[in-house]
């Protein structure tokens, strides 16, 4: 018995970009949780059983359990297809109207160990150079192949450890340099779409400072009130926090950025996995106590407080999704 | 060798993880001080990454190979994953990896399970300190005991394909691993120098791991349910070969598994190496009688351990290997035999060159194998491997060559002479006599000039199609064997007593043999119940052929209207019967009145079906999607109810095991594509072009098979096996030829007993200087 081979892999591969503890992999597994709580139709559902498992178990460990998952040690591979809402048909030229379409988006998603972003920083006596790493070298080989990224820059551990530029300068001077003889680099930009995602925007430090700069915005619509940071103010959050870098080298993250991507194909979004906490009586946000992190205990496991609710988690793929599909310009998702 | 002996075997190892509180990834923390460096273990713990497991501990295994200096060392590396207990500065909990490496060299002096290792290191602490040095246990063949899951993965293996165990989420760690033991000892113990096997490993993680537990199997991999055994692919000629081998009638794993655990050469999962692999293991599942000791060869003294072996030393290197990374093969010492590799275990030596600081050994000499000598019975030949190694005259010296060379050039020189006039004088007469018989219709077969008297075997097959393609090739097989063979077309099934070989489909055989009457609608159903109802008539299925019939619906449309077909079966009037065959499985009809409750069924005999079909005397019929008769259309309303057959090879127990071994062999290589284009041709010229390919004939057998063979309808009666052969016309030419080659030669003698041997001597003499 030899396992199938998928039916009609989605052909848009995706890569997550960041350092260790960022939350790629949470972001990940919370994916399912923020679609279901739109309201609109757009799903997501696994394209071989292997990534329908990633879904289901990381769902339930999010949502119920209310652990994070562990970090990635390997390079791991989800396929998934983004389905949307069924689109009116054409009715005009045709006497029978045909059933509605719902417009599909394919994802390989590759979610990397985030060492492997690193410059390659080693310990006395261990081997000095990266690239020996044939980890990294297949990490470098699917980003090449990827047309879309998810940058996580997580400020927490920029104020703490400083490290978000290395573990960008270093592999994206590698994809520059394999893309060198590439028609796609012709123009001296790398051809990827670029989600720029502000992680942990539910940490207080982040949303106080987004609100202390009058960033934060809500939307009408959103029954529980969370703050927001839009995606043109989101961009001028990033260059606050680089700010408080323990580094002070963030700000060359914004510079490379430029450097690297072509500007229309950066987007950035202020992103919480779990979201703010909301108390099961009021069912609103509360300024007075929105964490939804437990304080960390002596050897225990760090839990959610309450429900998970995704701040723009879905948005970013959806954005790439639909960037990478040529030539076939989607309704603009809207909450 | 039973699991007693314990023994001190040395490591080295290498702490993965995370410092406590630490914000970077994971890294290697700690090795040990030795001759591997850091680079080594960064190396293979990237390459054997298997994701993060939920529940831990896991184990993971595989190979290393370095190189210093020019020489290869060999490690098998056996990687713990268990918690650390403490957390990284995002609190999360850090697991450790131990990487352990084991110098193979060891290993192959005391052999060892991986179980027992991982037993050992799991005892020690995180970072262990000298001595580096743990007592483990020799691998005890009996320990082991494979079940149908660990024969499908080991025999899955040969297809070069990773093969990934599901179904086992409620299984420990601990018997896991005593799965992948359970696979490994189905195969050579030096493969161990490059198994990769983990007891977990994640399923959307890209992975090098050949062998591995994961909850679903990747594309591309194959998938073996734990507990139960697989249906190999029908185009994995070698999977099945070495499938129908491990699981043969009588083959007694821990024999098996003893004697591949003498097999410590070091072996990869190339392609050429994997046929190797096979062919030891069917040396393993059928072994040669005992050989005489070769006193001359049993004393030649060895090549050194660690000492570079030119190119010239006749025993070194036998194995076609490419990959290897980074290996000197020159290093390797493996012994070759035709058709394969026998690598002999060394008792007190090592076959394993080139890891330095070891001291010179003495090792055993090369013995040809039982299959390679002369013997009363046929040569066996090895499956999968004719063409592809290299052959033993080609590498292998002979006790005549150790005393070569203690005689003067004189002699040789005159030797030599003698000889090449001599052998050419024998071969004129030997093609004279062939032209000669060749010419004379009324002679008998040149085989018989040479053969013992031939055990004749009975090949059966139906008339028409892929069954009767494949008997021919059973047949000619057969006689290129040394059998008498020839094959009966039989209309209905029976099993003779004498040795008889017969082709079939599996399904039929079950039908014929249960009169109908087994439940179950899947191959895997079947197949089962067909494998206890063989053992009951004394026969072996030797091999399942990549060829597929199947059963469908038809019906004559000019008294069933196709969309009035379905109303047909399910509200039949009072003629409208489906008929079928009178073997037509209850789980089938049972499987068809679940779907059409009422639908009615006449049973006729097999045979006659295509006459009743002929007669229009049926509305609707289910038979053999092959039967072509005229008139008829099929239907896929059951096809999804209908199972395939396949097509298999049966044979009796008064089969010669070389016969089978022969049949193996060639059986194994009909893949799909060569069914498909052989079932264009004629069947038995087909058949022999088919087997020429397979099985090169020397001229004198050509000659013979040129001769047609009748397919018979009756037990041969016309052959008198070992009829000596009459001289004819050729003799007076043959005589001449004698004479003259003799006088040639007696010439040549005296030449050069008296000329020349000064001018050969003084040239080699200049040789020497050299």
């Amino acid at each position: 018995m030899t396992a199938d081979p998928a039916p009609a892999r989605p052909g848009h591969n995706i890569a997550m970009w960041g350092a260790p503890g960022s939350g790629k992999t949470t972001l990940l597994a919370a994916l399912f949780i923020a679609l279901t709580r739109r309201n609109d139709d757009w799903k997501i559902v696994g394209s071989d059983p292997a990534s329908s498992d990633y879904l289901i178990e990381k769902t339930s460990a999010l949502s119920l359990g209310k652990i994070f998952p562990e970090a990635s040690t390997a390079l791991e591979r989800y396929h998934w297809t983004l389905i949307g809402p069924a689109e009116p048909p054409d009715a005009r030229w045709s006497r029978r109207p045909r059933p509605a379409t719902p417009p599909r988006i394919g994802i390989s998603m590759i979610d990397a160990p985030g060492g492997l972003f690193s410059a390659g920083r080693r310990r006395p006596g261990s081997t000095p150079d990266g690239q020996a790493d044939l980890r990294r070298r297949e990490l470098l080989d699917n980003l090449v192949d990827s047309r879309g990224v998810v940058f996580l820059f997580d400020p927490i551990r920029e104020f703490e450890v400083g490290d978000a530029f290395d573990h960008l300068h270093a592999p994206l001077t590698r994809l520059a340099e394999r893309m060198l003889g590439s028609d796609d680099f012709r123009d001296g930009k790398l051809p990827h779409h670029i989600a720029v995602c502000v992680t942990k925007f539910d940490d207080p430090r982040v949303l106080e400072t987004a609100e202390k700069r009058r960033l934060l915005s809500a939307n009408p619509d959103d029954p529980y009130g969370f703050p927001r940071v839009s995606s043109e103010d989101a961009r001028e959050l990033f260059r606050e926090l680089c700010e408080v870098s323990a580094s002070g080298n963030a700000d060359m993250v914004l510079n490379a950025l430029d450097k690297f991507f072509h500007r229309d194909r950066i987007k950035f979004f202020v992103t919480s996995s779990i979201g703010f906490y909301v108390d099961p009586r009021t069912k609103s946000f509360d300024w007075h106590d929105y964490q939804n992190l437990l304080p960390e205990d002596e050897g225990e496991d760090l839990r959610i407080r309450g429900q998970v609710h995704p701040i723009n988690v879905v948005e970013p793929m959806l954005w790439l999704g639909e960037r990478l599909t040529a030539g076939e310009p989607r309704a603009e998702p809207s909450r | 060798m039973n699991g007693d002996t314990v023994r001190k075997i040395s490591f080295e190892w290498a702490l993965e993880g995370k410092e406590p509180g630490s914000y970077d990834d994971y890294e290697l923390l700690s090795w040990s001080d030795g001759r591997l460096g850091s680079e080594v273990f960064e190396e293979i713990r990237s390459r054997y990454a298997t994701g993060a497991s939920p529940e831990l501990p896991q184990v993971t295994i595989a190979g290393a190979a370095t190189k210093e200096q020019g020489r290869v060392s060999r490690h098998v590396v056996l990687a713990i994953q268990e918690w650390s207990g403490h957390r990284d500065g995002t609190n999360r909990k850090v697991a450790y990896t131990r990487w352990f490496f084991v110098p193979y060299e060891q290993l192959i002096e005391h052999r060892v399970s991986y179980e027992t290792l991982y037993g050992a290191f799991a005892r020690l602490p995180v970072t262990p300190g000298p001595p580096l040095t743990v007592d483990v246990p020799e691998l005890d063949p009996k320990a082991a005991s494979p079940g149908p899951d660990a024969m499908s993965a080991a025999a899955l293996l040969m297809t070069g394909r990773p093969v990934c165990v599901v179904g086992a989420e409620g299984v420990e760690m601990p018997q896991r691993l005593r799965f992948l033991d359970a696979v490994a000892a189905l195969m050579p113990y030096g493969l161990r120098t490059r198994l990769t096997a983990s007891t977990w490993a994640s399923s959307t993680a890209e992975h090098k791991i050949r062998l591995f537990f994961a909850r679903h199997a990747p594309e591309g991999a194959h998938a073996v349910s734990w507990g139960r055994g697989v249906q190999i692919p029908r185009d994995e000629g070698r999977a099945r070969a070495c499938l129908d081998m491990l699981t043969w009638p009588g083959v007694e794993p821990a024999d098996v598994i003893g004697r591949l655990s003498e097999q410590t050469a070091p072996l990869s999962f190339a392609q050429a190496d994997r046929l190797t692999i096979l062919d030891l293991i069917e040396r393993a599942c059928f072994p040669s009688p005992e050989q005489e000791p070769e006193p001359d060869l049993a004393r030649a003294p060895g090549p050194a351990v660690g000492r570079d072996v030119g190119p010239d030393t006749a025993l070194t290197v036998a194995t076609p290997r490419s990959d290897v990374r980074g290996a000197d093969l020159r290093g390797t010492d493996v012994r070759g035999t035709g058709g394969g590799t026998d690598v002999r275990g060394t008792g007190g030596g090592t076959d394993v060159r080139g890891t330095g600081g070891g001291t010179a050994e003495p090792t055993v000499p090369y013995q040809v194998s039982s299959s390679l000598k002369p013997s009363a019975k046929p040569p066996a030949k090895p499956p999968a491997s004719f063409g592809a190694a290299p052959h033993a005259d080609d590498e292998e010296p002979g006790p005549a060559r150790w005393k070569w060379s203690t005689w003067n050039r004189r002699t040789q020189l005159v030797m030599t002479v003698v000889g090449t006039v001599l052998g050419i004088a024998l071969a004129g007469v030997s093609t004279v006599a062939v032209v000669n018989a060749v010419g004379q219709d009324d002679a008998p077969p040149a085989q018989s000039t040479v053969a013992p008297p031939a055990q004749p075997v009975v090949v059966q097959a139906s008339a028409g199609g892929k069954d009767r393609f494949v008997a021919e090739v059973v047949a000619e097989t057969l006689r290129r064997a040394g059998f008498e063979a020839a094959v009966q077309v039989i209309d209905k099934m029976r099993f003779p007593q004498g040795p008889a070989v017969t082709v079939a489909y599996d399904l039929d055989t079950l039908e014929f043999m249960t009169q109908g009457r087994f439940d179950g609608t899947r191959p895997d159903d079947f197949r089962e119940r067909l494998r206890a109802e063989l053992r009951g008539w004394g026969l072996s299925q030797l091999a399942s052929l990549p060829s597929v019939s199947r059963d469908v619906l038809m019906f004559d449309p000019g008294q069933v209207k196709a969309d009035k077909l379905e109303s047909v079966l399910k509200h039949p009037s009072a003629d409208d019967v489906v008929l079928v065959r009178d073997s037509f499985g209850e789980g089938l009809a049972d499987a068809l009145l679940r779907r059409y409750p009422e639908v009615k069924l006449r049973r006729a005999p097999a045979q006659e079906l295509p006459r009743e079909m002929g007669q229009k005397a049926a509305k609707v019929v289910i038979a053999p999607e092959d039967l072509g008769v005229d008139g008829y259309q099929p239907s896929d309303l059951l096809d999804d109810v209908l199972p395939e057959r396949t097509l298999i090879v049966l044979v009796n127990a008064a089969v010669d095991p070389a016969a089978r071994q022969a049949l193996t062999t060639v059986t194994a290589a009909l893949d799909q594509k060569r069914l498909e284009a052989a079932g264009q041709a004629e069947p038995q010229q087909a058949a022999r072009e088919l087997v020429d390919q397979l099985v090169p004939l020397n001229p004198a057998q050509r000659a013979a098979s040129s001769q047609p063979q009748p397919a018979q309808q009756a037990p041969p009666q016309d052959k008198q096996p070992g009829v000596a052969p009459q001289p004819g016309d050729s003799f007076p030419l043959s005589l001449i030829f004698i004479v003259v080659a003799a006088v040639i030669g007696f010439l040549g003698l005296v030449l050069l007993l008296f000329r020349f041997p000064d001018r050969y001597e003084s040239k080699a003499r200049h040789g020497s200087r050299r």
